[in-house]
């Protein structure tokens, strides 16, 4: 036998700590359990060794630029292959629909800039908050009153109307229908979230038209076919944006360090880890470098600057 | 009888291997580079192994060269979405030329190690280990069953720490 193949059972059997790992940190007993299992013969060391390779390896790299490059669709694999073998130039169309907020995003009616929170006062008295990298279209006709989320977070404030215009924000995934109101809507590839501070919107999904309505203190996410259930949304904490603050209520580092790199330029990614985590605490939007300071001195663990657009939060054992 | 030296297949398979590859990449430089990479791959193997030399060199060398296409055409594919990635995130551009070095040999080397995965258990991976999600949101937004997650997860590991064994 080649004495340099990989040992089968072994990397199986590492490969199912690794899916143990990141499904939850590991108990104090099932730690003890991987060092012993570790420690059990040289090629044991050596596999763990490639997972922490292969750890490393992904750290290395942004999560948004490593997610559009890495799992880019094999149709276009194909595709520009067929385009090098024939010696053609390569066409950017394709990779602009697969990316098409990039280019909605810029020539939107108003967009804002990552870190950026902007106040706008609409034709009609409504006043608008984008928060960062948010772009909205703005449509006003004597019919409705439509305001199109391409991308990001804003919050409304409805002025009353004089031609009684219908208001509504719009999304890729459906409407918001305004029902005299203050409220914020957050897009994400996934889903649009509305959470309500005064009086109530009713959401209408794009695919499915199911109808939801929310109301003041509530909050609801959906998708192009569903509604999640509502949930309680604290009026402070949903607009804490509007007074540049993010205000967090014990959740998951992870989460928090994800808000906060809403509003940063570079990347700023957390250790899978530590990520689970709780937190609890009010930051200042305005300065996230003296936030993510704060987050180390309440928690073990260590901002790690490799430059000032590429930080990653680790554990600091 | 001692196994023909490089130079030997060199001479008797050269012309043929470019021409094979020219008609694979469509490139007479190209082709001539990844030419001269295949018999620098078999001068590697010789030198791991001193007797080794190939039964059937026309076999052994097509089968070399046809990796080193694959991976050419692969790393072309990745550069192109690269370059367009970066395009579009304008905070990429301020960081300094040896980070974006480091992060292009990452993507490279990571990609080279997903390259063999199917579709579903590539985007399962990357969900996990770059956006962090857990294996039930994964799930979720994939619209398969908690186990398959799981399953495809040691999947991706098995394959990725063979390779990188």
């Amino acid at each position: 036998m080649d004495a340099s193949a990989p040992p089968a059972k072994i990397i199986a059997e590492a490969a199912d700590w690794l899916v143990k790992i990141q499904e939850h940190p590991l108990t104090e007993n099932e730690q003890n359990q991987l060092q012993q299992w570790r420690a059990q013969s040289a090629n044991h060391q050596r596999a763990w060794q490639a997972a922490q390779q292969l750890n490393q390896s992904f750290g290395h790299v942004p999560e948004k630029l490593g997610l559009s490059v890495l799992s880019r669709k094999q149709a276009q694999r194909r595709n520009l292959i067929k385009a090098i073998s024939a010696l053609l130039v390569i066409p950017t169309g394709s990779w602009l629909v697969y990316q098409h907020s990039s280019l909605l995003f810029w020539v939107a009616d108003y967009h804002t800039a990552t870190g950026e929170i902007r106040e706008v006062i609409l034709a009609d008295g409504s006043k608008l908050i984008l928060n960062t990298r948010s772009a909205v279209n703005v449509f006003f006709d004597e019919n409705q009153r439509l305001i199109e989320l391409l991308e990001g977070e804003i919050h409304i404030t409805t002025a009353s109307d004089t031609l009684a215009r219908q208001l509504f924000v719009k999304t890729e995934h459906g409407q918001v229908h305004a029902l005299g109101t203050e409220f914020t809507v957050r897009l994400s590839s996934e889903y649009s979230q509305v959470a309500v501070q005064q009086d109530a919107v009713e959401i209408h999904t794009i695919t499915t038209n199911k109808v939801q309505r929310i109301t003041a203190g509530q909050q609801s996410r959906f998708s192009k076919a569903n509604i999640e259930p509502v949930a309680v949304s604290q009026p402070t904490t949903a607009t804490a944006w509007t007074r540049q603050q993010l205000i967090i209520d014990n959740q998951p580092l992870a989460d928090v360090i994800a808000e906060l790199a809403r509003y940063r330029k570079g990347w700023l990614r957390c250790d899978p880890a530590i990520g689970k985590l709780r937190l609890s605490g009010v930051f200042q939007l305005t300065d996230t470098d003296i936030a993510l300071s704060n987050i180390a001195h309440t928690l073990p663990v260590s901002v790690v600057y490799r430059s000032a657009y590429w930080v990653t939060v680790t554990s600091n054992k | 009888m001692s196994p023909p030296p490089v130079e030997t297949i060199y001479k008797e398979h050269h012309n043929w291997l470019r021409g094979w590859l020219y008609q694979k990449v469509g490139c007479d430089q190209r082709a001539a580079d990844l030419a001269q990479d295949t018999f620098v791959r078999l001068l590697q193997v010789q030198y791991k192994q001193t007797d080794f030399t190939p039964e059937q060199p026309r076999a052994y060398l097509r089968t070399v060269a046809n990796g080193l296409v694959i991976d050419y055409f692969r790393r072309r594919s990745l550069e192109n979405a690269y370059q367009d990635a970066v395009a579009h995130m304008p905070e990429l551009t301020m960081i300094s030329e040896e980070e974006r070095l480091l992060i292009w040999q990452t993507l490279d080397q990571l990609d080279a190690l997903l390259n063999r995965l199917s579709k579903r258990v590539r985007t399962i991976f990357l969900l996990s280990q770059l956006e962090g999600l857990t294996y039930q949101q994964i799930a979720d937004q994939q619209g398969v069953s908690l186990r398959t997650v799981k399953r495809d997860m040691q999947q991706a590991y098995v394959h990725c720490l063979t390779l990188l064994w």
